[in-house]
């Protein structure tokens, strides 16, 4: 396995399975990785049909997909770092699932290269030349003010550095963690501490920006500087329902009963209760001050989500990414009976992937109204009627996005499963090459012991 | 009703009253408290300078009922806060601010949410408080010359004079038995050594 395109992708160290305790491999055979990768690419290909169709759509359920993956590995890239950086002991045992997702990065930034090569017309409306023509038929004065930071090889620069960072840290995470396995040293631990300690405030602010890049500048008239901290709420969410997800498959498979019990579940459930209340509170925060300025350029945004049947969405996000994740994973019953606590872990990655469908989907419905009601705005602005603008707004709105009804396709859901089966792929892929537990860290025997009182 | 109020208040001062045993180490105190526990002894406690992993288990004392409490104090606070913002904005003194509506659930939002953080705060002291029987500036168990140690490196083991099983001399038996250091017979009257001097030579 000394390719050295799977090395720079998938997996930068040689197989060392056969060196791990026997409990500690991955039993059973390929169908662990084929199965889900094979899934995956079949979805993918399905999904390409889209693109003959509705090409605005397909890359917008690409985009969709894509980021449900980063998100989670963003959200455990954050999870190990903030494990070593706390020296918590708990988690010992069941961390080399996030590690294994971590290292999904360069994965990552290869499926996002078809975004960045060909999606970027139909993806992001600032892209478009004729928006910075003065004088011209649809110049846009406030996404020409914008140019200088959304334009497309900046973007580009930017995601590639974002990627540079995450894959960086996530392999470094990913590699010592490993090592660790066959040759234990503190040195290992110490360097896990150590980057983690300046890879933490780092990855807060790439991965800000990233989310302002990739999600928010869908809508380039909007901005919301609390947009990266709602972003990394889910992320973290997410990555907490599928390290939950990985360990009960593998614990059905007979695998890790020991290492990950219902003592590390329940602390799992706990966090993602914790970030189900965070997320509420991003998500809140950031409409409520909207809501009470009642700006033109920023109302228009939760207007394009509350209307034309995206209210629907809306109140779902409310009622499924809030009450009742809320009051189901409150008792402490429902984190400890492992199958319901496997259900709780599907909902929440669901109403995560819808959260990202209704951060991104509905600005297609809003995008051709935005250009009229800039247009507009900006005229009045020049008039000074400030107000007239905002009535112009809303006039614009309900002409032109009647033409992208609210709702799912078959694309949507395609695009989604088959981005996530082969980020599955790849890591069960790993998981089959390395030990499942990092048996040699110096807190993993803590772990094992680890109870909730 | 409030005879029964008068009873438990009645339990709660005469909760330490009982045998006091004093023991090495936690690992020896947690031995003896479940061997006394299989033995039948159900009114148990334990004090000790720092929390013992695994102790609450091993006296049997199952899961708190502050959780429900705290929970019943958050969606009182809750309530308040709807009906603070509800009464003051859109009832009391209704001013229009931006021709937004009276009352709106956005701006009171925060309001709701600080309250029901401040009353599930403060139901959490209270309800520990009062289903420790705290504060308790009287406790028979502050007779006993020994128990000043349980602050710094004494480990020590009651049991109630109302357990079923209780018998002054058995129960003292018992404990010397499981390793006791000294026993003690506690009660409002004072502390009363109770060791037998030759169970301590045999161990």
């Amino acid at each position: 396995m000394a390719n050295p395109l799977t090395r720079l992708f998938l997996d930068p160290l040689d197989s060392d399975r056969e060196r791990a305790p026997r409990k500690y491999q991955l039993s059973g055979d390929f169908r662990w990785w084929v199965v889900p990768l094979g899934i995956g690419v079949a979805c993918l290909a399905l999904s390409l049909l889209g693109l003959a169709g509705d090409s605005q759509r397909f890359w917008y359920a690409y985009l969709v997909g894509w980021m449900f993956c980063v998100s989670i590995s963003v959200g455990a890239l954050f999870f190990v770092m903030i494990q070593h950086i706390v020296k918590a002991y708990w988690s010992a045992s069941l961390r080399r699932i996030p590690e294994l997702l971590v290292a999904n990065f360069p994965l990552l930034f290869l499926l996002g290269l078809p975004i960045l090569l060909f999606g970027m017309q139909d993806l992001y409306h600032w892209t478009h030349a004729d928006l910075y023509e003065v004088g011209g038929e649809h110049f846009d004065p406030i996404l020409a003010g914008k140019q200088s930071y959304l334009n497309v090889p900046f973007f580009i620069a930017r995601v590639v550095l974002y990627f540079a960072l995450w894959s960086y840290l996530g392999l470094r995470m990913y590699t010592l963690s490993v090592r660790q396995d066959t040759e234990p040293t503190v040195e290992n631990t110490l360097k896990l501490r150590k980057v983690s300690a300046w890879g933490i405030p780092l990855c807060a602010v790439g991965t800000s920006f990233a989310s302002f890049d990739l999600l928010m500048s869908l809508d380039p008239h909007w901005f919301s500087t609390i947009f990266g901290v709602y972003f990394f709420a889910g992320s973290w969410l997410a990555s907490c329902a599928v390290l939950a997800l990985i360990g009960l498959a593998l614990r059905l498979s007979g695998l890790l009963k020991m290492e990950i019990t219902t003592e590390h579940y329940q602390d799992v459930g706990k966090f993602m209760f914790g970030f189900v209340v965070f997320w509420t509170y991003i998500a809140f925060c950031q409409y409520m001050l909207i809501w009470y300025a009642n700006l033109p350029e920023e109302i228009q945004w939760y207007a394009d989500r509350l209307s034309n049947g995206w209210e629907t969405f809306t109140w779902a996000l409310i009622i499924g990414h809030f009450l009742v994740p809320f009051f189901l994973l409150l008792p402490r019953i429902t984190k400890r009976v492992l199958p319901f606590f496997a259900f709780m872990c599907v909902w929440v990655l669901v109403m995560h992937w819808i959260d990202l469908f209704w951060l991104a989907l509905p600005t297609i419905a809003g995008e051709a109204a935005h250009t009229a009601a800039a247009q507009a705005a900006a005229q009045a602005a020049e008039a000074g009627h400030a107000v007239a603008a905002g009535l112009d707004n809303v006039v614009g709105l309900a002409d032109v996005s009647s033409s992208q009804p609210a709702g799912f396709r078959m694309v949507d859901f395609t695009a989604w499963f088959g981005m996530f089966g082969i980020f599955l792929g790849a890591t069960f892929w790993r998981a089959g090459r390395h030990s499942l537990t990092p048996y040699n860290d110096p807190y993993f025997a803590d772990s094992l012991r680890f109870e909730n009182e | 009703m409030f005879s029964a109020i008068k009873n438990r208040l009645a339990d709660h001062a005469n909760q330490h009253v009982g045998l006091l045993a004093e023991f090495s180490d936690p690992g020896s105190l947690m031995q003896a408290v479940k061997a006394l526990r299989k033995r039948g002894y159900s009114r148990l406690d334990t004090f000790s300078p720092f929390a013992i992993h695994g102790m609450d288990k091993a006296i049997g004392l199952g899961t708190s009922l502050l959780g429900y409490i705290v929970f019943i104090g958050g969606l009182a606070g809750c309530a308040l806060g709807v009906w603070l913002q509800w009464w003051t904005s859109a009832v009391s003194y209704p001013i229009n601010i931006a021709n937004k509506p009276l009352f709106s659930v956005e701006p009171s939002m925060p309001i709701i949410f600080e309250l029901m953080i401040l009353f599930s705060a403060l139901t959490a002291v209270g309800a520990m408080l009062a289903l420790n029987a705290l504060p308790k500036p009287y406790n028979p168990l502050f007779f006993s010359k020994r128990f000043a140690r349980a602050t710094d490196d004494g480990f020590f083991l009651h049991i109630q004079e109302t357990d079923d099983l209780f018998d002054r001399a058995a129960t003292a038996q018992a404990l010397s038995e499981e390793g006791a250091l000294a026993i003690e017979y506690v009660s409002h009257e004072g502390a009363e050594d109770v060791t037998a001097p030759d169970s301590i030579n045999e161990t």
